[in-house]
């Protein structure tokens, strides 16, 4: 009997005394660590906001240009849709080098694009030397420097140090810098007539990569998304800089790369914002949310704005996997529904960074495989550029029936804005690049592109053209 | 004490055999070593390494490595990195906030490490004893940021087997042998 159990007994002090081995002995074991936030260190992001509104103002003697019959106001263009109204004529064909540069200026590193007026240029500029934004007013016909406010905010290159597009209305200007500080300005002259730096005043996050929100003036108001820890929206008098109404953000929403846009339903005027966890209309008169929905919202960065189609009809797209959806807005019982109509994978269509342009029942924009896409508005898939035509992150704008698109290295091309297929007219190299994703402006037969370090003038009017 | 003399005689028939014997371990040794050094030779002082340009990112080199954890592991370009803070390689898609907790991050071993440098820029580096791999970060670094990160087989831990496991289960043909003396396929800007 004690024959048949000493081995037993044996076998098994001997697997205690190597398990006791094993695990008293640590090898091979890595320590366990929890992953809890602030491992890295990073700091809390409401310091102290830095004592910048309202800079300096330099001015240099030097006229306005001619004034235009057209402008371009605002971030993608008068009615805020990508399509410019022009009054000039504009050219069907370019020399081989590209239509003529009238001018040409240099630019801190970013992506900040012009708003243009009354024979003036403004971009919200990144002055490094000087390490501070610096709004610069510029003659549209020779592309000297009329005057600079500029406003001391630290800025370091991440992804570029610029990235927005000023607004223009009734005499006023209005930016918003990449750290968001709001200004607004005397557009003539410079002049300041009020500020707010959203982080300290709505302890807004700065968007990682910056502030990309362009601001919005409708009927006298300036409307912002702070998306703060109070307040999502708000209306401030554009002259007074007074607040009008607040919206408060219930849902906690973050702010977004994306801008308000501006919308018509069931005889309501509204905002509709893409924050960073959904999509909200408030109305225009008070603020109040008339409708929201979860079911759109992009975890890593909501960049495109949301494109108003006829009909209480909203497309929204981005990229980071996002593809596209259009989004219905229903009266019901007297409130708003916002239904989902249909949806599209990335790979169909999703625009990583522009906003795509609807014209004529169509819309026209570039997916993130870097080509151009013609849908219908049932999601259809008309036409796409193809493998050999592809445009990257550029920008584009369309006006007189024709797409004007900027790829990544500043080659400009001109296509047909048809259903009927991708019509190439135009194309020539503009820029040297790289990153030329600044979203064109056009007034006066002018079209101002940028890359990342400079911004050029172009005379695509059919005057120009021998 | 021994005299010199007490030693046994060392006859004629075995200085032979010990000469044989000893001849024979000379003659066998270096066969072994030639056919050693021939075989080394024929892999031309080479070892194997991944191309991070054909790299698609499938997750095999984690689970077809004959060690545990794999001998591969990512590796960082930082003269290609943007140092975001909202890093693609290191964030899940779904993440609900850019902190550090677990549930935000897209490595499952938690082998990026995250590190604030200076607004706006945070450091991302690997911990090699956790990385198994697996390429997640590679990935989502690829996909939406510069491709900074990328795989690498490292060398101080892979022991340069004569078939590489890796290599056949790989589906875009992305390991290949390279000179020993050049391990590493690195990403440059």
């Amino acid at each position: 009997m004690l024959a048949r159990i000493l081995p037993i007994f044996a076998a098994a002090v001997l697997i205690a005394v190597l398990s006791f081995w094993l695990l008293a002995a640590g090898d091979g074991a890595p320590e366990l660590v929890r992953r809890e936030p602030g491992i890295d260190e990073a700091p809390r992001q409401d310091a102290p906001a830095e004592p910048a509104l309202p800079g300096t103002l330099e001015t240099f003697d030097v006229p306005p240009g001619e004034p235009t019959a057209d402008a371009w106001p605002q971030f993608r263009g008068p009615a805020r849709d990508g399509i410019a109204r022009s009054a000039a004529e504009l050219a069907r064909d370019w020399p081989d080098d590209g239509p003529p540069v009238l001018w040409e200026v240099s630019l801190g590193e970013g992506y900040a694009a012009a708003a243009v007026k009354d024979g003036r240029a403004y971009v919200l500029d990144y002055d490094v030397e000087n390490r501070a934004n610096a709004l610069r007013c510029i003659n549209l016909d020779d592309g000297r420097e009329i005057y600079r406010r500029s406003v001391p905010v630290d800025i370091r290159r991440n992804h570029g140090m610029s990235r927005t597009v000023p607004a223009l209305a009734d005499g006023v200007l209005v930016t918003l810098g990449p750290k968001c500080h709001v200004m607004a300005l005397e557009a003539e002259t410079g002049e300041y007539l009020w500020g707010i730096d959203m982080v300290s005043e709505y302890g807004t996050r700065v968007p990682p990569w910056y502030a990309g929100q362009c601001p919005l003036i409708d009927d006298g108001r300036v409307i912002l998304a702070p998306a703060g820890d109070d307040v999502l929206l708000t209306a401030i008098d554009a002259e007074s800089g007074e607040k009008v109404w607040e919206t408060p953000n219930e849902f906690g929403w973050d702010m977004t790369h994306s801008s308000v846009m501006p919308m018509d339903f069931a005889d309501r005027r509204m905002y509709v914002y893409c924050g960073s966890g959904g999509v909200v209309g408030v109305c225009a008169d008070d603020g109040e949310i008339l409708w929201h929905t979860d079911a759109w919202r992009i975890s890593i960065a909501t960049v495109p704005s949301p494109v108003i189609v006829p009909d209480g009809r909203i497309l929204l797209t981005g990229g980071y996997n996002a593809g596209s959806m259009m989004l219905q807005l229903r009266q019901n019982d007297g409130g708003i529904e916002p239904v989902e109509k249909w949806r599209l994978s990335a790979s169909e269509f999703g625009a990583e960074q522009q906003t795509p342009v609807l014209y004529e029942d169509h819309i026209y924009g570039v997916r993130a495989d870097g080509r151009l896409v013609c849908l219908d508005l049932d999601g259809n898939i008309i036409w796409t550029s193809g493998r050999e035509h592809r445009f990257g992150l550029g920008g584009y704008l369309l006006a007189d029936g024709v797409i004007y698109l900027i790829d990544d290295d500043g080659t400009l091309t001109m296509v047909e804005a048809t259903p009927k297929g991708y019509r190439q007219i135009a194309q020539a190299r503009v820029l040297p690049g790289p990153e030329a994703w600044g979203p064109p402006a056009l007034a006066g037969g002018k079209l101002l592109v940028r890359d990342l370090g400079r911004m050029r003038c172009l005379d695509v009017s059919a005057e120009a053209q021998p | 004490m021994t005299d010199r003399d007490d030693k046994p005689k060392l006859t004629r028939r075995e200085l032979l055999r010990r000469g044989l014997q000893a001849g024979g371990v000379v003659v066998l040794a270096g066969g072994t070593a030639g056919l050693i050094s021939e075989a080394v030779a024929g892999k031309g002082d080479t070892v194997w390494q991944l191309d991070p340009d054909k790299c698609v990112k499938c997750g095999n080199c984690a689970t077809r490595c004959v060690l545990d954890p794999s001998a591969v592991k990512a590796v960082h370009a930082y003269e290609i990195c943007g140092y975001c803070e909202l890093c693609t390689g290191y964030f899940d898609p779904k993440a609900t906030e850019l902190t550090t907790a677990a549930e935000n991050q897209l490595c499952p071993t938690g082998a990026i490490v995250r590190t604030f440098k200076k607004d706006p820029y945070y450091e991302y580096s690997i911990d090699e004893e956790l990385c198994i791999g697996c390429g997640k970060c590679v990935d989502g670094c690829e996909r939406f940021g510069n491709g900074s990160l990328f795989l690498q087989v490292r060398h101080d831990r892979c022991v340069n087997c004569n078939k590489c496991t890796i290599a056949p289960a790989c589906p875009a043909d992305a390991f290949r042998r390279v000179p020993a003396d050049q391990p590493y396929l690195l990403k440059t800007r």
